[in-house]
């Protein structure tokens, strides 16, 4: 069982997290700070896979945003891997091509995406079809009144069309 | 594609700092946003912010805003929403938001539609299940799981997941609610109910029994998905020992069988893999299944070896299905061939480029050692350079190989290894583990004693933190083994016994060892006493006398030296004159350094020693008896009358005296007598031996004694030898051979082992002989497994002969079928593991085949003949393959001649023992003309369609008869279009 995911900048700045595990804030504070300074440590070079702790972490580097998961210790690290392989794939299909623009003001857009994946700590839908349709269906919900607005429109970098 | 992601992000940071000079590129955002512009100003505003005063001013401010907007009765729910989100977005940041939490649920009450759903997510981000407000939440939750809103129900049974508690009434009342959504009509809501009472089982066990009928239930599911939740759920049972269902194996190998059939729908597949996650969950309960149990096991074994034959190891995934598949066959009861084949991909994983293989290939080496230790002479040398690793996690995992190898033979390289593996820098948690792992394995290989005392001094050489808590205990145990030799004034003293006194002398030379070091080496002084006679006693003293007043001692450890020194002196080792002035000294520095709190404990110690100092009672140098104690104290009978005939009164016990009395100068007198008399007794229980007949044999020098200590190792001798034998040779030469020998003594134990197996093998393999791999125990349908007897002998050599065709091609390694999936492919760098030997395999394939074939054609084939039929994209003739996929068509029993059959079944049977003997039956095979076997799959279709034409055996009708109980199985749907080709097939051959 997945006992958390945290994604990170390369700057160390904390961009989702989601705990599969009951702890109080203070603590999952300091598991944050420590495990973003371990992970952010390693050399490319290094393998995925950490121990920390009674735990395992898995981690993987995508552009400028760190992916970082703690399982348990008879868990599969490379199948943890997959399944933030596929998170990614889905963010990806989801947005375009994603960046870590998309997720900081889509934010809750990747918890949705993120709980269609994961519940409770294991990996719930496979397919990636299902998924995407769940988010779609959610999509409906929305107000159609509502304009999509350019991200780079809304931060003042381009004008309007 | 990994590119433009690669530089889009890549940008990012860049776009931020420049501003609007930037250039943004043509990036598109086609969804729809559920946040409005206020909330995508906020969350610029605080990106915006320098520093990270300037964000806690700014979100401060913001905070105090959203609280008093919450507290307002005149917002609406779409607003409250957004408000929510930029706490959680604060909450993500580090700041303190509870204050809104009863807002996140009152939403998810009041709210509809959109609005509820983040009320929900709110709540489910923020609160966790043992959050007192998150009971608040389980009326509206059971509201939710009553109404007839889909969308509801799922994110109710989202919040369920998260926010119930093990504890309490809770679960009881949600169950019936979760249990009946289990029969939802939509397969997304009995997705989530099942993660549900996949959550139950976990929290409460107790409900367990209650809930096995529904997990059983949804093992039957019609849709994966639900069914992937349902083998999760069994997994979960067979982890907690409670599954105890028969049938349990043959379902879960019909549906492994299924979906490597791809008889599953194609959108669950995985880059061309059907269903990882499944196989992997399936694997592990097969692994449980099989664990000591026969039966189960055998039926596993031709599925995992086409399992294993399968992979396709272009992806990534592969590699994990394929892990978990090496660990199932070292769980279940061993099969010798399929270990010899997990060994072989063990080997590629481990030979592997890439740090994330290579730490797996480590990992299952270690799982695979436990059951077959010969696997590992292969990869000598890749292991003992993963022992020099610069990562630090893989550098952990060839520690736990290392530890798991251990044998005889090469214990001590283990051990030495493991030693300089504690000298590297690393956290507290792990260096525990390790020493405890090393004290495991002296007390586990205690060759001599010595060898094992020699390890744990060297752990305790500097003091460290992480020290196992019984260790002292431990590492004392294992010494009294080795001093409890016969003890005969005749005799010498063994070899042993002196080497372990030299070694703690030693060891308490050293300034700065651990303080357990300091108790070990003074109680095997004490008890070896006699063995010091030789050293001059100043020399003896005044080591003591150093390590107890190293001020980092504390009184237990100091404790230990003051009754290593009562028993030296009682031994008469030392003269009581020296020893009066080393306890005086060390009185005197004791009070000095402990000024502010009087250690008590220890000074009455220390006047202990003065006082036996001065009356020197030397024992009896044949030791006395336990039964030799004196319980009545008579020797204070004289004190007693003297004291008694003076002023004092007599003793009266605890429990009968009224009001406490004054400790009158009797009882201040007494506690010192018979404190000394018990220190005597003491060591005069403890049998020592006459110092006389052993003075000979002592000569401890103690010049020098610390060179000796510090150059101390395992491989000095070995490497010296090389080095001279090398001496010319360059540099690298000689690491090269520093590494083959550290090798060849790790691996020591391994060789004679795996020769001898060999030579078993040769002989007769009787693992494979007795275990026969009967394959109508694995039915290739989804529980139809209603294949007549009289139909079991043909159908299974047909099957041996898919089996046979499926392993001797493993050609389909090469197939790439992530073609759907290429769009993201590339965002993970792939690493293939080398394939060299399928390639000739498909060569010759390629000839047998007799056409001018190109490679893709051929793979092509192979697919279909394994049955991947699932696209359905070849034509013509080598659609004939088809029918293979499925469930053989019967022959019919009498129009068959029986000894052929039988001769071929035997035959198959033997083959799929190894592939040694494969190639003898090969060529007996080819003598038999009907059944050529060297030919491959094409082949063997054509000449099992000469069988069936000449037996005329092979009519649809019989085809269709046996798969009458298939239309009954709940994937049919899948399989209408394999069966029209079948019957295609079937036309053409015969």
């Amino acid at each position: 069982m997945m006992q958390f995911m945290l994604l990170f900048s390369r700057q160390g700045k904390l961009r989702l997290q989601k705990w599969y595990i009951a702890h109080p804030d203070k603590l999952k504070k300091k598991i944050t700070r420590e495990l973003v300074a371990l992970v952010l440590s390693r050399k490319p070079k290094m393998c995925s896979f950490l121990e920390w702790k009674d735990l395992k972490v898995v981690y993987k580097r995508y552009a400028s945003l760190y992916f970082c998961c703690a399982i348990e210790a008879e868990d599969n690290e490379l199948l943890t891997l997959e399944v933030i392989h596929r998170y990614v794939e889905l963010l990806d299909k989801y947005f375009g091509s994603v960046c870590e623009l998309d997720i900081i003001f889509n934010f809750e857009k990747a918890y949705f995406m993120l709980d269609e994946l994961l519940l409770g700590g294991e990996v719930q839908e496979t397919s990636k079809k299902n998924v995407l349709k769940a988010i779609a269906a959610q999509d409906l919900l929305q107000e159609e009144s509502e304009e999509p607005k350019s991200l780079l429109e809304e931060m003042g970098f381009v004008s309007g069309p | 594609m990994s590119d433009i992601i690669e530089k889009t992000l890549a940008s990012l940071p860049k776009l931020f700092s420049d501003g609007p000079r930037g250039s943004p590129g043509e990036k598109t955002m086609p969804q729809k946003k559920i946040m409005g512009r206020a909330f995508q100003g906020f969350l610029c505003s605080v990106s915006r912010c320098r520093s990270l005063t300037e964000e806690k001013t700014y979100i401060t401010h913001e905070l105090k805003q959203i609280q008093e907007s919450l507290n307002r009765t005149d917002v609406s729910q779409g607003t409250v929403g957004e408000l929510l989100f930029r706490l959680i977005y604060c909450h993500l940041l580090g700041y303190d938001v509870s204050f809104g939490f009863i807002h996140t649920i009152k939403l998810a009450q009041q709210g509809t539609g959109l609005e509820k759903r983040m009320g929900y997510i709110a709540a489910i981000l923020l609160l966790h299940q043992d959050h007192e407000l998150s009971l608040l939440l389980m009326n509206t939750i059971q509201k939710d799981l009553q109404s007839t809103n889909i969308l509801d129900n799922c994110i109710a049974l989202s919040a369920v997941c998260h926010l119930v508690q093990s504890d309490g009434g809770v679960i009881s009342m949600m169950l019936p609610l979760v249990q009946k959504k289990l029969q939802h009509p939509r397969e997304l809501v009995r997705m989530r109910a099942a993660c549900c009472i996949l959550r139950f089982i976990r929290l409460t066990p107790s409900y367990q029994r209650h809930l096995q009928d529904n997990c059983r239930k949804l093992l039957y599911d019609k849709d994966p998905g639900v069914m992937s939740i349902g083998v999760k759920i069994q997994l979960q049972l067979l982890k907690s020992g409670l599954q105890s269902i028969e049938t349990l194996t043959s379902d879960l190998c019909s549906i492994l069988q299924q979906i490597m059939n791809r008889s599953l729908p194609s959108s669950f597949e995985y880059h061309g893999i059907p269903l990882p996650w499944l196989q992997i969950d399936i694997l592990r309960a097969l692994a449980c299944l099989g664990k000591e149990n026969k039966k189960n096991s055998e039926s596993m074994y031709p599925l995992l070896r086409d399992l294993l034959d399968k992979f396709n190891t272009k992806a990534r995934m592969s590699y994990a299905v394929m892990y978990e598949c090496i660990v199932t066959i070292t769980r279940i009861v061993p099969h010798r061939a399929l270990l010899t084949e997990a060994s072989v991909r063990v080997k590629r994983f481990i030979g592997s480029t890439s740090y994330v293989l290579k730490y797996i290939g480590v990992k299952a080496l270690t799982h695979l050692i436990a059951v077959s230790p010969e696997s590992i002479t292969d990869c000598q040398m890749i292991v003992v350079e993963l022992l020099e690793d610069p990562d630090p996690a893989i550098q952990s995992k060839t520690v736990d190989l290392l530890f798991s190898m251990a044998n005889e033979s090469n214990v001590k390289v283990v051990c030495s290894k493991l030693i300089e593996h504690l000298a590297r820098p690393r956290k507290d948690f792990s260096e525990s583990e390790l020493i405890d792992r090393i004290l495991t394995l002296t007390e586990k290989y205690s060759l001599d004693g010595v060898w094992g005392y020699d390890m744990v001094l060297t752990i305790l050489r500097e003091e460290r933190s992480g020290l196992p808590r019984d260790m002292v205990d431990r590492v004392l145990n294992q010494l009294s083994q080795v001093l409890n030799y016969p003890r005969d004034t005749s005799r010498q003293v063994p070899e042993a016994v002196q080497s372990l006194v030299k070694k703690s002398v030693q060891g308490l030379f050293q300034e700065n060892c651990s303080k357990e070091l300091v108790k070990i080496a003074s109680w095997v002084l004490s008890e070896c006493s006699f063995l010091l006679k030789n050293m001059p006693d100043d020399k003896v003293m005044s080591l003591l006398q150093k390590q107890f007043l190293r001020e980092s001692l504390d009184t237990l450890t100091r404790l230990w030296i003051l009754s290593c020194v009562t028993s030296l002196l009682c031994g008469g080792i030392v003269q009581p004159g020296v020893v009066t002035k080393a306890v005086r000294d060390m009185r005197d520095r004791c009070v000095s350094f402990c000024d502010t709190t009087q250690d008590y404990t220890l000074l009455q110690k220390l006047l202990e020693c003065e006082r036996l100092c001065a009356q020197p009672l030397t024992v009896d140098p044949q030791g006395r008896d336990l039964t030799q104690f004196d319980f009545t104290l008579s020797y204070l009978d004289d004190f007693v009358c003297d004291s008694l005939e003076g002023e004092t009164k007599p003793y009266i016990h605890k429990n009968l005296r009224m009001s406490p009395l004054k400790v009158d100068p009797l009882f201040s007198g007494f506690a010192e007598n018979a404190g000394s008399g018990s220190v005597a007794s003491d060591s005069s229980g403890k049998p020592t031996k006459s110092a006389t007949s052993d003075s000979k044999n002592v000569d401890l020098k103690l010049e020098g004694v610390s060179r000796v200590w510090g150059e101390e190792g395992f491989l000095e001798p070995d490497t010296s030898v090389v080095d001279s034998h090398h001496a010319e040779s360059d540099q690298k030469q000689r690491e090269l051979e520093k590494k083959q020998e550290l090798a060849a003594a790790l691996f020591s134990g391994f060789h004679s082992q795996s020769k001898s197996d060999a030579q078993d093998k040769e002989r007769k393999d009787l693992w494979s002989e007795d275990v026969p791999l009967n394959l109508n125990s694995t039915s290739l349908d989804w529980r139809a497994l209603s294949a007549e007897e009289s139909e079991r002998k043909g159908s299974s050599t047909e099957e041996m002969d898919r089996q046979e065709a499926d392993r001797r091609d493993p050609g389909s390694v090469l197939l790439d079928l992530s073609d759907q999936e290429k769009s993201t492919e590339g965002v993970l760098s792939q690493d293939p593991l080398s394939v060299d030997d399928t390639e000739h395999v498909q060569q010759g394939h390629e000839q047998s085949c007799g056409e001018s074939q190109d490679s893709k054609t051929t793979t092509h084939q192979h697919e279909q003949s394994v049955g991947l039929s699932v696209n359905q994209k070849g034509g013509g003739g080598i659609q004939g393959m088809n029918y293979l996929s499925r469930e053989p068509p019967p022959l019919s029993f009498e129009s068959f001649p029986e000894d052929r059959i039988q001769d071929s079944s035997e035959q198959f049977s033997g083959l799929y023992d190894g592939v040694e003997e494969e190639e003898d039956d090969d060529s007996e095979s080819q003598g038999d003309s009907v059944y050529s076997l060297s030919q491959l799959d094409l082949d063997t279709v054509r000449v099992r369609g000469e069988v069936r034409g000449s037996g005329a055996v092979c009519d649809s009708d019989s085809d269709g008869g046996s798969r009458q109980g298939s239309e009954l199985s709940l994937y049919s749907q899948y399989q209408v279009l394999e069966d029209s080709h079948d019957s295609e097939h079937n036309e053409k051959v015969s």
